[in-house]
């Protein structure tokens, strides 16, 4: 019998079916890699196996687990079934903890919640499981509050409280979407000890399949809130027959070709001399002297008119700083940043630099006025342009609405009614609308789905070669930046550790930390590799 | 899309909102009795037709007082809403914007002004100039900087990090605009829901400072001089205790009512 068995489990919310007809099986033991993009039912397939459905669904079908059937389980009895027999992980850790209490405390909780454990001792069985999840005393104090962890360490310590109460199911929903490309491979790593170690199975949550390849025994893939293929990993991965399922695939794979030219000749576009742009820390004493973090510390680079250059590194390495130093939204503490001859960050000259200076940041969410129609959001850096009406301005935002492949009825309507991947058209919209010599991508792509990559990537490098926009374009995932930059720095502690042609990068690194960084992207093909050579 | 249903707590409030504002429009017009002016003989009249709310011990018809006091109210609550928002939303979102030791300071001198309670500030001002409505309104006022500073400054920090508000100023706008045309209206909803509360306040603290004869002065009625007047009588004239009733139910309303705005604002909530 398997340990969970999903039959002919349907949802409908307000009488719309979200899910239908899914079905799965489970052993103990084993991974099972739920795929699908956005929207397609896998997160609430996920939901239903936890009970945490949100209010006015209706579920109808099976989910037994252990042979305990799950559907129609009143809500007090939920509470012994979550956290104890299953253990979740969530995809946003902050969320996830209790910023008032310290993690070892929380890790206990969880402990004396679900396991018979005295609370004298949950402490110490928390420390125990921080340990276990590579948080050991030594290196990161249980007194911690979850602030003073990165991301990466605050995903651990939600999994060691997922793990407390020794589930026989472990449910991951997108557990590495925020975390970098080097963060991303530990996690999973820990997780895949976890159930080899304990036995636990698992469900594997993720639009990537890069991701999942790594882990998973099988693959159900989710569209439209049906499961449209399921198998075993190695043959869903290499010859499934299924369109949509190639589809994800072709998605997760990047393409390897750089779509743009190199550009050698020209005056450079971008000067950059001896950055350095340092942070005060907060005084450890109140006679202990100031110290402070050098986000940005000594990088000099320059960017040719029309090129593209990638900057790549993990979260934290100063990419987002030297963005900003670029864009003129910082003042840099020393060193000078020159783009087409002007200071951009003089405020008389903000306006000129304006025009030359665009970005698209990373997350579509924050990136526009809530209060403010799409006319008005891409027509906004024409501010500068006094002689340009207001009848003009909406020309000019169709027509660069036009250019991303949306079409003028978009002016009227406000960003929240768009998907994720139109709302990054139009951010690209509004950076390209005053026709800008250089546009700084902030990690344009990771906030989307891993299907939506490949046709924005692809936007980027078409407008930059027909307007003849330089870009800096920063991610912390390489085979992002493979596609569409020529040049590749490679960032780590505010400098600048390797950096040439991107092929020559990717392919030879040089640097310890690039071959890590290139060795450790979720990369399928890599993963299938991996999986050959260690099969029996 | 689901309609919202509007929540009873936002309509009673919105009622007895527009129930004082009402009162105090009508007693703009409406004083058949030169209410005011005393007529000793008609004084303690129980309720008729002719006095539907009786008579006080100067023989002043209660009913129009209330409505006059309900002016008085209103003009100082609302100025002490305007000048502290006037003050304290630009000084919040300055602080906001600017961040570092002038925002600090900014926001320190809030702290000073808030270490002065606003009946103290009331005596010391009518200590300074005479007792007033206006210098009712303006020491109420004062103390309602600080609120609306810190208010407007942590609207405006959350907003600060945004990415919508880096692309406005790489679009060339400076900080000023950047705060009016982004900042400002996505904070502008908590800032009417606490205007709303202080309203209410200031109705309460007009009535107490009044009582005290500290705040609006004769002839001009005030709830709270209504009530200091006639409290010895109320055993003689039950029908005097009105002011006092008056105040109750307004300041719950305008509480009502900016509670009733915050949850139809805040999309979490939801309907139930």
């Amino acid at each position: 019998m398997p340990l969970l068995a999903v039959e002919r489990l349907a949802v409908a919310i307000g009488g719309t079916p979200v899910l239908e007809d899914v079905s799965l099986a489970l052993e103990p033991g084993r991974v099972l890699g739920l795929v699908g993009e956005s929207g397609s039912g896998k997160s609430m397939t996920a939901l239903a196996v936890m009970g945490l459905l949100p209010p006015g669904a209706v579920a109808t079908g099976s989910i037994r687990l252990a042979g305990r059937e799950l559907v129609g389980l009143p809500e007090r009895a939920w509470t012994g079934v979550r956290g104890g027999a299953v253990g979740l992980v969530f995809q946003e850790p902050m969320t996830a903890l209790n910023p008032l209490m310290t993690i070892s405390a929380q890790v206990a909780e969880a402990v004396v919640r679900h396991t018979r454990h005295p609370r004298r001792t949950a402490l110490l069985d928390a420390r125990a499981l921080l340990a276990r999840v590579g948080l050991p005393e030594a290196d990161v104090p249980a007194s911690r509050y979850p602030h003073q962890l990165s991301g990466g360490q605050r995903q651990r310590v939600v999994i060691a409280m997922a793990i407390a109460a020794r589930p026989r199911l472990l449910i991951a929903d997108e557990p590495t979407s925020a975390l970098d490309v080097l963060v991303q491979a530990e996690i999973l790593d820990l997780l895949g000890t976890i159930v080899r170690e304990d036995g636990t199975a698992m469900i594997l949550v993720s639009h990537d399949l890069g991701v999942v390849a790594g882990l998973a025994d099988a693959i159900a893939v989710m569209e439209r809130g049906r499961i449209v293929e399921t198998g075993p990993a190695p043959q869903i991965l290499t010859s499934t027959a299924y369109p949509h399922t190639r589809r994800l695939i072709a998605a997760a794979r990047l393409p390897a070709e750089p779509k743009i030219a190199p550009v050698k000749q020209g005056v450079p576009l971008v000067e950059a001399r001896d950055l350095v742009r340092a942070y005060p820390l907060r005084r450890a004493g109140l006679l202990a002297p100031r110290r402070s973090l050098r986000a940005v510390d000594g990088v000099s680079f320059d960017v040719r008119p029309g090129e593209s250059v990638g900057l790549v590194g993990a979260s934290g390495s100063g990419k987002s700083t030297l963005a900003r130093l670029v864009l003129g939204l910082d003042r840099p503490d020393a060193g000078t940043v020159r783009v087409a001859g002007l200071d951009p960050a003089a405020p008389h000259r903000r306006a000129r630099a304006g025009r030359l200076v665009q970005a698209v940041f990373q997350d579509p969410a924050s990136s526009f006025d809530p209060r403010h129609r799409v006319g008005r959001i891409v027509a906004e850096p024409l501010h500068t342009l006094n002689e340009v009406g207001p009848a003009e301005r909406r020309d000019r935002a169709a027509a660069a609405l036009a250019r991303v492949g949306l079409g003028p009825e978009a002016l009227d309507r406000y960003p929240h009614e768009f998907s994720g991947g139109q709302r990054q058209r139009i951010a690209i919209a509004r950076a390209i609308i005053v026709e800008p010599k250089l546009v700084v991508a902030d990690e344009p792509v990771s906030a989307l789905d891993v299907s939506l990559r490949g046709q924005i990537l692809d936007l980027l490098a078409d407008l930059g070669a027909r307007l003849g926009i330089a870009y800096l374009f920063i991610s912390h995932d390489l085979a992002v930046v493979r596609s569409v930059t020529t040049r590749v720095m490679v960032m780590q502690a505010g400098r600048v550790v390797e950096s040439g042609s991107t092929g020559r990068v990717l392919a030879a690194p040089e640097h310890p930390y690039t071959r890590l960084l290139v060795a450790r992207a979720p990369d399928i093909d890599a993963v299938l590799a991996r999986r050959r050579a260690a099969a029996p | 899309m689901r309609r919202r249903r509007v929540r009873p707590p936002l309509l009673i409030g919105a009622a007895i909102a527009g129930i004082v504002v009402v009162a105090a429009l009508v007693s703009l017009a409406f004083d058949p009795y030169e209410v005011t002016r005393p007529v000793i003989v008609d004084r303690f009249l129980r309720p008729s037709l002719a006095h539907p709310l009786g008579t006080d011990h100067n023989g002043r018809d209660v009913f129009l007082m209330t409505l006059l006091g309900a002016r008085s109210a209103l003009y100082v609550a609302l100025v002490s809403v305007l000048v502290g928002a006037a003050v304290g939303v630009p000084a919040g979102l300055f602080a906001a914007a600017r961040g570092g030791v002038p925002g600090e300071a900014a926001m320190r001198a809030g702290d000073i002004l808030f270490a002065f309670p606003a009946l103290v500030t009331a005596a010391m001002i009518a200590a300074v100039f005479g007792p007033s409505a206006t210098g009712a309104a303006l020491a109420i006022g004062v103390f309602n900087v600080p609120v609306f500073a810190r208010l407007a400054r942590a609207g405006g920090l959350a907003l600060m990090g945004r990415d919508f508000i880096l692309a406005a100023r790489l679009a060339g706008k400076r900080m000023p605009r950047v705060v009016a045309e982004h900042v400002l209206p996505n904070v502008a909803g908590v800032l009417v829901v606490e205007g709303a509360t202080l309203t209410g306040f200031g109705i309460l603290a007009e009535a107490g400072l009044s009582f005290v004869g500290l705040g609006t002065q004769s002839p001009m009625p005030s709830w709270g001089r209504m009530l200091y007047e006639t409290q010895t009588m109320i055993p003689l004239a039950p029908h005097l205790v009105l002011p006092g009733v008056v105040v109750i139910v307004a300041v719950i309303g305008f509480n009502m009512l900016g509670d009733g705005i915050n949850d139809a604002l805040d999309p979490r909530l939801g309907p139930a």
